[in-house]
């Protein structure tokens, strides 16, 4: 029986995902279709190797958005390794075709993105974004305090009315 | 002044399982159904073997419907009735004849209470709930279509409605002057409830899920004002949860016994989880019931967490969330959780921001019905440029059974 996976995306990803949209707006529907491709592919080996796919493909999205799908060489040959390892049970023929379609695909997709990627960084100011600080999390307040809101009497007159029909 | 200029402020709702009215401390609830009168014979045969004490007005009521130039069973009375017909569907009114025979029912029997205390309903003005599917274009033509109905004298605009006590066999009929209507949207009613009690008059960004028996209602209220972009009715509930475990009862007794949902659904408010199945021993629903309330509560999670995510981009939050309606206590520890969970807030906070209908002294079924009289009051207060009086208690609730 076929496997079966389910992607589930969070609000962080899917805030990944828009940001993908916006910045590579021609090429967006093709990379998304490739990195679903890619992530179902690489998250059984994922698994394997004790990484949790999510990560992987955040890491994926991530680096598409940045506009630089593989940040060195190096990158690019270990993320081809991972296809190739992942077809070494195959017939060698299928497994060569297979992998030299992904390869093509993944090639065709950083052409397409590169004219975007380009022209979205310049427009979207993260070129002006230089933070010189390692990143950090927000802390988040929890305490139960809650400011007391705007009197409703003031506010009522003048604000929007009701809906109001007169018989 | 005359009695009659003062403008009393009454809330409306038509559910889909119930509908509800209020005025001053009285809630009343009756079955959003009505159904087709017996003939006058069957009708004089059925109140000479009508064995039941209880000739209450509001387990014994017809309507004349002027459309169709007859009487309507309303509520309970439908048990009677060959042909029945539920006010909503889904939520939305099915039928305009229909619903105008509900809102007299509810006003009609608003008045005899009123009366028993010794006032007078003569004046009203209606705060009416209404669903986020309806938009208010066709609660507009409703409306259009009760002032059609309504008898005018002068420059005001009566509601006539001719009523029967089928078991006492005695017919009223009384006139409502309708001053004026004001909408919201369904859930909004307990923000107002919300407003006028806990929040003691200050505005506090709300959000509001209200499950019901055949749907639930998520509505956030951004500075005093429903957001309707991410309010929606979705159409599970009670009904979905019961439904499934008549089902499972069915498939798992080989489909030879179908529990019908109704009694099902009759054991949840006293947590008996036990149900007989004819000739096959007692069925123990409470792990069924916990995993179909886990599923329900998982996606009312689910979507409450997409909507905090919508909200926070827009740099919005939310400071209190209640839930409430009718599937309330079934599932309030379970949402309560997942929102607790998906802030990561440790205990106490999370007591203090996800409240249930407790935090108004109203009860989790009428609370939206409470906000649409406060509604009104707030509109009449405002007619006459004074400020809105806070405050209300329910200390009468009147139903069929």
């Amino acid at each position: 029986m076929e496997d079966t996976s389910y992607l589930v995306i969070d609000s962080e990803l899917e805030s990944l995902f828009l940001r993908l949209g916006k910045q590579h707006p021609e090429g967006s529907k093709d990379a998304l279709k490739i990195v679903l491709k890619t992530y179902l592919k690489l998250a059984e080996g994922s698994r394997r190797r004790g990484v949790d796919p999510i990560l992987s493909l955040q890491e994926l999205v991530e680096r598409i958005t940045s506009g630089d799908l593989y940040r060195t060489t190096k990158d690019k040959i270990d993320h081809l390794d991972t296809l190739l390892e992942k077809k070494e049970d195959q017939v060698e023929h299928l497994e060569n075709s297979a992998v030299l379609e992904e390869i093509r695909e993944i090639k065709n997709t950083i052409r397409k993105m590169s004219g975007t990627a380009s022209r979205a960084t310049q427009t979207s100011g993260l070129s002006e974004f230089n933070p010189s600080d390692a990143a950090k999390l927000i802390t988040v307040e929890q305490s139960g305090e809650i400011k007391k809101g705007e009197n409703y009497q003031n506010l009522r007159k003048k604000g929007k009315p009701h809906k109001k029909i007169n018989f | 002044m005359a009695a009659n200029d003062v403008t009393i402020p009454v809330g409306g709702e038509l559910g889909t399982s119930a509908s509800k009215f209020c005025c001053g401390d009285t809630v009343l609830l009756f079955s959003s159904v009505v159904g087709d009168a017996l003939t006058e014979s069957m009708e004089n045969s059925w109140r000479h073997m009508n064995r039941s004490v209880d000739s209450r007005w509001i387990k014994n009521l017809a309507v004349f419907d002027d459309s169709r130039n007859a009487w309507r069973y309303v509520g309970a009375m439908t048990r009677r009735s060959e042909k029945t017909d539920w006010f909503t569907n889904k939520g939305l009114i099915s039928n305009y004849d229909d619903a105008f025979v509900a809102i007299k029912a509810g006003l009609f029997l608003l008045y005899l209470e009123m009366e028993k205390k010794g006032q007078k309903l003569d004046k009203i003005g209606l705060g009416f709930g209404i669903t986020v599917r309806h938009g208010e274009n066709v609660i507009e033509k409703f409306f259009a279509y009760i002032k059609d109905h309504m008898v005018a004298r002068g420059d005001k605009k009566f509601l006539i409605i001719k009523a029967k006590n089928v078991a006492l066999n005695e017919v009223r009929e009384i006139e409502i002057q309708l001053d004026f209507c004001v909408m919201q949207y369904q859930a909004y009613g307990a923000y107002m409830a919300l407003l006028f009690s806990k929040y003691n008059m200050s505005v506090h960004n709300t959000y509001i899920i209200d499950i019901g028996h055949g749907t639930w209602i998520k509505l956030p209220v951004i500075d005093n004002e429903a957001e309707i972009g991410l309010s929606d009715s979705f159409t599970e509930g009670i009904h979905t949860i019961t439904r499934n475990i008549s089902n499972v009862i069915f498939e798992s007794s080989e489909q030879k016994f179908k529990i019908p949902e109704q009694r099902l659904m009759e054991r949840l408010p006293t947590k008996d989880y036990k149900i007989e199945v004819p000739g096959a021993g007692v069925f123990d629903f409470s792990k069924l019931l916990e995993q179909q309330t886990t599923i329900v509560a998982r996606d009312i999670g689910d979507r409450v967490a997409a909507d905090m995510a919508t909200l926070s981009q827009k740099g919005q939050s939310i400071d209190y969330f209640i839930i409430i309606g009718g599937g309330a206590h079934l599932l309030f520890d379970k949402v309560k959780k997942n929102i607790g969970d998906y802030f990561g807030w440790p205990q106490d906070v999370v007591d203090q921001r996800v409240l249930d209908s407790a935090s108004t002294g109203v009860d989790s079924r009428h609370i939206n019905c409470v906000g649409f009289m406060l509604l009104a009051r707030d509109q009449i207060a405002m007619d006459k440029g004074e400020d809105v009086q806070p405050g209300f208690s329910i200390t009468n609730i009147v139903k069929e059974l």
